[in-house]
């Protein structure tokens, strides 16, 4: 111990209270105590808890995670609108298509097997026709599975088809939501465009958009209520749910 | 009045504490220790911890530690100062810190009675004495009980040193001029007996 540090205890020790002051003081302290206006608690400590912060991490790290999955969920790499031009384009240049199934069922799961939605559903509309092909469609690297019917026989003893290309709806935005039908006419084709549930269903047909009209849903087709929610209709609902 | 008042006591000083549970008696005797520091005058520094005491007991039923104490003496005795309008604290907010060293001088090499030297000494320059030098604080604890920052509390504690070993080395040369002057006294009323 210092010289300095010594003096200083030194001259501080020696320095105390009178006991009877102290006393005093004491039993003050303890009336007041009692007799205090009011007592309130003292102010927590504040606890610096790691434990807080690194849950605060997680939390954010989770949440970012969370939004980042929701995003490419929702959001395709691909828009809806390039599949029309592309299946002008596939049928232009004469495809190599795989041979007709006739049983739907059978077809159904063809287009299961070569990765389609497990869920799909061939269209009511569609059951009845006959099958003319079908096959696997590459847009910009999505795929969109394709199977082809006969629509109707035309005089020259020709066939008109119609095609039902099924896709998925993470692999592509601006795709309809729910019941809306979305029908567009492009150099001499129709395509009616809607949504079930995680698969967008699309009719193709080689005509003008009337022919198209004894096969959209709003003529008989069955389209689930089940509505494709996007992430703040989803975030909305689950919240909803909750609290309830 | 350039110091400020602590919102809430410092955490840091607990944990430095010898004793983490002193008694209500050592908890009073520290405080009034604490205000005499502030104060340099006996009674004074009894009224402003007994105040001080009372005012914790009335509020929040008993006095929690030393920390709580010493924060709340500090504040009623700024208080105090300000309702007198008493100026005893100096800002060295604009005091050159950067040349201030890390490590504080453990041999201070002070000369003098170190009573006298402490009354000569501004409040805020005893308290960071004592604080320091008595309660073994670190800059870092006395830092957040005046509510400064650590370089300021470390510039302070320098300059209250160098204050200190001049006012020691001042104390110390009137001594010896006092004693020269008494020598050349006695020579002189010796040589008027001696000299017929």
């Amino acid at each position: 111990m210092s010289d300095f540090r010594k003096q200083v205890r030194d001259h501080y020790d020696a320095q105390s209270l009178p006991a009877e002051k102290l006393e005093a003081i004491l039993a003050r302290g303890r009336e007041a105590a009692v007799e205090g206006e009011k007592t309130v608690e003292f102010p927590a400590t504040k606890k610096r808890s790691w434990a807080r912060y690194a849950a605060a991490i997680a939390a954010a790290i989770v949440l970012a995670l969370g939004g980042t999955w929701w995003m490419k969920r929702d959001v395709g790499e691909v828009s809806l609108a390039a599949l029309p031009p592309r299946v002008i384009e596939f049928f232009a240049k004469a495809p190599n298509l795989h041979e007709a199934i006739q049983d739907k069922t059978e077809l159904r799961n063809w287009l299961i097997s070569q990765g389609a939605p497990a869920d799909i559903k061939i269209p009511t509309s569609l059951q009845t026709l006959q099958s003319a092909a079908c096959s696997v469609v590459d847009v910009q690297g999505r795929k969109a599975y394709l199977s082809c019917y006969v629509r109707e026989k035309n005089s020259a003893g020709g066939v008109e088809l119609i095609h039902l290309l099924v896709a998925r709806s993470e692999d592509f935005y601006d795709q309809p939501r729910g019941r809306e039908v979305v029908v567009k006419e492009e150099d001499g084709w129709s395509f009616a465009s809607w949504t079930e549930g995680d698969t967008i269903y699309t009719l193709a047909t080689a005509a003008p958009k009337e022919k198209l009209e004894p096969f959209r849903p709003q003529a008989g087709l069955p389209v689930e209520k089940q509505r494709h929610l996007s992430g703040l209709e989803a975030a909305v609902s689950g919240m909803a749910a909750l609290a309830r | 009045m350039q110091a400020s008042r602590a919102e809430c006591p410092p955490l840091l000083l607990e944990s430095a504490l010898p004793d983490p549970a002193p008694t209500e008696a050592e908890l009073l005797q520290s405080g009034f220790r604490y205000a005499l520091a502030l104060t340099h005058h006996h009674e004074e520094a009894e009224d402003l911890v007994q105040e001080t005491w009372l005012n914790l007991c009335r509020r929040y039923g008993r006095v929690e530690n030393r920390a709580v104490l010493f924060t709340a003496l500090r504040n009623l005795y700024i208080d105090q100062c300000r309702r007198r309008k008493l100026v005893h604290f100096d800002s060295l907010d604009d005091a050159e810190i950067n040349e201030v060293p890390e490590v504080l001088v453990d041999e201070p090499c002070v000369k003098g009675e170190i009573a006298a030297l402490l009354g000569q000494l501004k409040p805020g320059e005893r308290e960071v004495i004592f604080l320091h030098y008595y309660q073994g604080h670190t800059a870092e604890e006395i830092s957040q009980l005046k509510g400064q920052s650590r370089g300021t509390v470390l510039s302070l504690i320098h300059r209250t040193i160098a204050k200190l070993r001049q006012l020691g080395e001042n104390a110390a040369g009137a001594v010896a001029r006092n004693q020269l002057l008494l020598f050349f006294v006695v020579l002189i009323s010796m040589a008027f007996f001696l000299i017929p």
